[in-house]
């Protein structure tokens, strides 16, 4: 392959279609301190522009930062639309006749790559060949370990593990049995646990933090919390009570997506794992949930006491799925998310007598209120008793 | 524009059985991606807007858990909302013979919402017709017994997915134009006070 020679042209744009990742092509550019034209070799990859003396040349010249990099790809690009022959970049003249492959392929070969991730892995199995042959130039590196998961069946694994956890639980208490919201729970033990010891825990903090009474009766738990919750907002946070009723929002409405899941959907990962942190030294899983939660409201309470409808508060709490954690700490606009500042509000509200007295008082009105469907549940716990023995 | 300030014109809420594919039709409608999502614990809300006729507006999405132990909390979601979408899955019967559950929570919309029946996962049975188990036939009919329009979709190949949107926007423009004219005999001078107020407030704090 002889790199100098113009007519290899057809030969290397087919070369650069191998490597759909990286762009490559010849371009004849001119010197800057001794001004003659020079044929080099340029390789655009991953936001960097370099070229060499030759194709086998390791050594690259002339390293371009994005920014210069893509002044010099939108004037090539320009050259081509109007069929010039030469370009002037930074004082640099360059001659277009090599292939410096527009942006716009690249951006295809990205979206190839992210709709096979996105296809359900029975889909993605039955088209193996196909993506071999594509992954033979390269997975793009954003998207690699999804990939490697995916195709390697490890994602199949991981699954097979929750499944396994979520299963043994849901046999083992099946006055509950499964659900939605614990799979996010057993997916953070298994995090750092194995398969045994996740199933443990889960049962654990199931049983002893009286978390399976979030899901017990139709969501028991859960909706004396909100009901609590409702009650704390008023007392600490009049405002915002005040704004959530003139707008009909509920506590419900957000604390519903929250809790089943103790802080593991709808926020991003590093937020509900700092929860948990706290949660575990907790003696009492009421108080340390209704703190932290009346917190974050306590937190936003500037933003929420101004809001013109429900949908805003739902777009404010949407920012907590993607925020990064960085972010809640040097971004002024993130503030009312940072974690510490939440824990140690929630750590102040119950250090208070109020708090407390309101979340006894409410805990034992909203159980006194339901007796009814109280009894029904121990009805059905009597039954369970027996299965146990 | 800030996303905390912009204004929804409709209120769109999901309801059906877990897995009959309502978070994946939200993906379809707002990304148009097709993915596995995670499952919804509570609710969460995207938005879309609509091109109509006239102008543009923003339509506010709830997608709800469907697991039935939540449903005390999904008649919440639904207060208000102008357009409810049921959903079916037509490979799972269950999901068929539950939906009067999610009928009975239309006490709780407002009185000008309408309802759009849809059976999902239509590309399961392109290949073979073995795993539909609800027909078309019965979907329609059902539709019109709770009097709500009907589609059949699938978010995965986007089949039907343009024509709902579009019935979607056509019967909230039809609704709102009715709306209009009694707004403008009554409420037109209050409204137009009351935005200002609005936004001076804004500027201040």
């Amino acid at each position: 392959m002889n790199p100098k020679n113009n007519n290899n042209n057809n030969q290397s744009q087919k070369q650069a279609k191998d490597l759909e990742n990286e762009k490559t092509g010849f371009l004849t550019k001119l010197g800057g301190v001794v001004k003659n034209w020079k044929n080099r070799f340029f390789v655009l990859n991953d936001g960097v522009l370099l070229y060499f003396v030759a194709k086998e040349d390791c050594t690259p010249r002339g390293q371009k930062t994005e920014e210069e990099r893509n002044i010099w790809v939108d004037a090539i690009d320009k050259s081509r639309e109007k069929h010039l022959k030469r370009i002037q970049v930074e004082k640099r003249l360059i001659e277009v006749d090599g292939i410096v492959k527009p942006e716009e392929e690249k951006k295809k070969v990205m979206k190839k790559w992210s709709n096979i991730v996105n296809q359900p892995l029975s889909i993605i199995q039955g088209n193996l060949e196909k993506l071999k042959v594509l992954a033979r130039k390269g997975v793009p590196s954003s998207l690699r370990g999804k990939i490697w998961m995916n195709i390697s069946g490890a994602v199949i694994a991981k699954e097979k593990k929750l499944r396994t956890v979520l299963l043994a639980f849901s046999s083992h208490r099946n006055d509950v049995q499964y659900a939605q919201g614990m799979a996010f729970i057993a997916a953070l033990f298994l995090l750092y646990l194995s398969t045994e010891d996740a199933f443990w825990l889960l049962n654990h903090v199931m049983s002893e933090y009286r978390l399976i009474e979030i899901y017990k009766n139709n969501v028991y738990g859960l909706r004396k919390l909100t009901t609590v919750l409702n009650q704390l907002i008023q007392a600490f946070l009049p405002k915002v009570y005040k704004k959530f009723e003139e707008i009909g929002f509920l506590v419900e409405f957000i604390a519903g997506s929250w809790l089943p899941s103790l802080f593991l959907s709808n926020s991003a990962l590093w937020f509900g794992i700092r929860f948990w942190d706290m949660f575990i030294f907790e003696h009492d899983p009421e108080i340390s949930i209704l703190s932290f939660t009346l917190a974050i409201f306590h937190r936003s309470q500037n933003i929420l006491s101004k809001v013109l409808s429900v949908d805003q508060i739902f777009a404010h709490f949407k920012i907590l799925r993607t925020v990064k954690l960085e972010d809640t700490c040097s971004n002024k606009k993130y503030y009312y998310f940072n974690i510490d500042n939440i824990i140690s509000s929630a750590s102040n509200f119950q250090k208070k007598e109020l708090f407390q007295k309101i979340v006894k008082s409410e805990i034992e009105k909203f159980d006194q209120a339901n007796v009814n469907e109280e009894k029904e549940d121990e009805k059905y716990l009597e039954v369970y008793k027996d299965y146990l023995l | 524009m800030n996303e905390e300030e912009e204004k929804y014109d409709l209120k769109i809420i999901l309801l059906g059985s877990s897995k009959v594919g309502k978070t994946t039709l939200v993906n379809r409608l707002t990304q148009g991606t097709f993915e596995n999502p995670e499952q919804t614990t509570g609710a969460t809300f995207s938005k879309k807007k609509y091109q109509g006729e006239l102008q543009e507006y923003t339509f506010s999405i709830w997608d709800t858990a469907g697991e039935e132990r939540f449903d005390s909390l999904s008649s919440f979601y639904c207060r208000n909302s102008g357009c409810e979408l049921i959903l079916y899955d037509i490979t799972d019967r269950n999901s068929f013979t539950n939906l009067d559950r999610f009928f009975d929570k239309l006490q709780y919309t407002n009185e000008d919402s309408f309802v759009i029946l849809i059976g999902t996962k239509l590309d399961l049975i392109e290949e073979t017709s073995k795993l539909r188990k609800v027909t078309l036939e019965e979907g329609k009919k059902k539709a019109n017994d709770k009097n709500s329009y009907f589609f059949e979709i699938s978010s995965k190949t986007g089949h039907n997915i343009q024509e709902l949107w579009e019935t979607v926007g056509d019967l909230f423009e039809k609704n709102s134009q009715k709306n209009e004219i009694k707004h403008r005999q009554d409420n037109n001078h209050f409204q137009i006070n009351s935005f200002t107020n609005n936004q001076k407030k804004k500027n201040c704090c």
